[in-house]
């Protein structure tokens, strides 16, 4: 899979809230300007962009290879 | 595509329309306070099938298989059906158990808990502040590195067998009907007084339930992700959700008179107040170490999740041991083994809490 940042995180075949908690325990402790997510279902999706937009990163883009989406996120300026 | 149920206004709606199609159930027969109750019905139908003997409480319910069918039905309609297995499936089973007996002291899953708030009864308020705590502590082991580990995908044909099996059940229901009164019509189970004898119509519950299983699946409503979220995101997303649908119930008791605001005299309840807080605790607890309410593990397994279905097989069991045991409360006090169930359950809840911190 192309254009995957260093700063990933695989939230693949974790339930709910760990997605989310991964994400947010990368922002707080690294805090980048750019990261990515590894998900692999519209639950974890939807509250990963939530969880990350009320830290003020924005879905910058988005792909998807069979199962697994990748989500880019680039703190907002 | 875009689904309008994972926004805010989508899960409000979700919340109003289980509120008032709760009280619709219970409007056409469904027990006071009760008209949807996840862990009760799963009760009633351990009874039905007669996996125990309490008379008052044996009933197929037609709601729980309208969940998973209706959350079924919009899994595969949205290619949302994933079918997922692997992650501790008997953890979830105990902690299904543990949830099934304890919410039977208490009287009532996280659902009923809502609607018996909203129908008066303040023993539920008691329930509602252990449950939260519950679930507070369940964040905390979150926090330290609690998982129940990675699922893998499995076969489409393994995430087919809960929603088949609840079909079948469905069908036994409608080609097994009760027989001149009889509690026992020579396969099932009809409870001819009590809880277990008060239901809407079967087609009307089934129906409701379905579009309660649809809605849920796409807003991923969850009573106790209600609270988790709020401890660990500070997100009121699904909490929105949840005080929706009390405010629905709410609003309608009012309006017709069924509102009771007291701790005597409430409707299969109880005022045991320290096993009121401590049962919904250990289910609190319980919930969140699973991941979801019993309520969203039934839309779960819906969609495939086969560790979901593992934790409702617990629910089932320990629904049926809370009666076979002497665990479940009635409305005049708790049972003659509520206590140690619970303080048992909440002891085992730690361990698998602790036992489960993976270390960084």
């Amino acid at each position: 899979m192309e254009n995957i940042n260093k700063n990933t995180i695989d939230t693949c075949g974790l339930s709910c809230p760990q997605p989310a908690l991964e994400v947010l325990n990368f922002i707080q402790q690294q805090g980048t300007d750019t990261f990515s997510v590894l998900a692999d279902s519209i639950t974890s999706r939807e509250n990963i962009i939530r969880t990350a937009q009320k830290y003020q990163y924005r879905l910058e883009n988005e792909e998807k290879q069979n199962m697994i989406m990748v989500l880019h996120f680039r703190k907002n300026a | 595509m875009y689904n309008f149920f994972s926004s805010t206004k989508g899960i409000i709606f979700t919340g109003l329309f289980i509120g008032i199609g709760a009280f619709l159930l219970q409007f056409l027969g469904n027990p006071p306070n009760m008209g949807i109750c996840v862990v009760c019905f799963t009760r009633d139908t351990t009874g039905g099938l007669g996996l125990h003997r309490a008379e008052i409480v044996q009933y197929i319910r037609p709601e729980i298989i309208g969940f998973v069918l209706g959350s079924f039905a919009a899994a595969l309609a949205t290619k949302e059906f994933r079918p997922q297995s692997g992650s501790s499936p008997l953890i979830r089973f105990v902690l299904g158990m543990i949830t099934g007996t304890s919410a039977l002291v208490f009287l009532g899953c996280p659902w009923r808990m809502v609607l018996r708030i909203a129908g008066g009864d303040l023993n539920a308020v008691v329930g509602l502040l252990g449950f939260a705590f519950g679930i507070f502590i369940g964040t905390r082991f979150f926090k330290h590195g609690y998982t129940l580990g990675k699922s893998m995908p499995i076969s489409k044909k393994a995430g087919y067998v809960f929603p088949l099996l609840m079909l079948g059940l469905l069908i036994l229901l409608i080609l097994s009907p009760e027989k001149d009164g009889s509690v026992y019509n020579g396969l099932i189970y009809y409870s001819q007084k009590g809880p277990g004898s008060m239901h809407a119509p079967l087609l009307i519950s089934l129906g409701i339930a379905f579009f309660v299983g649809i809605i849920a699946q796409r807003s991923r409503f969850c009573t106790m992700g209600a609270f988790r979220d709020i401890f660990l995101f500070k997100e009121v997303h699904l909490f929105s959700g949840l005080f929706a649908l009390f405010l629905a119930v709410l609003i309608l008791n009012l309006f017709t008179g069924k509102f009771t605001l007291g701790f005597e005299g409430q409707p299969i309840a109880h005022t045991d107040h320290i096993w009121n807080f401590l049962s919904m605790l250990t289910v609190g607890f319980a919930a969140a170490l699973a991941g979801g309410c019993p309520g969203r593990q039934f839309f779960s397994s819906g969609e495939g999740n086969n560790d979901s279905t593992t934790y409702i097989i617990g629910l089932f069991i320990g629904t049926a041991f809370a009666h076979n045991f002497g665990i479940a409360s009635s409305a005049a006090q708790i049972g003659p083994h509520s206590i140690f169930a619970v303080l048992f359950g909440l002891a085992v809840c730690f361990v698998i809490g602790f036992s489960h911190i993976k270390k960084a």
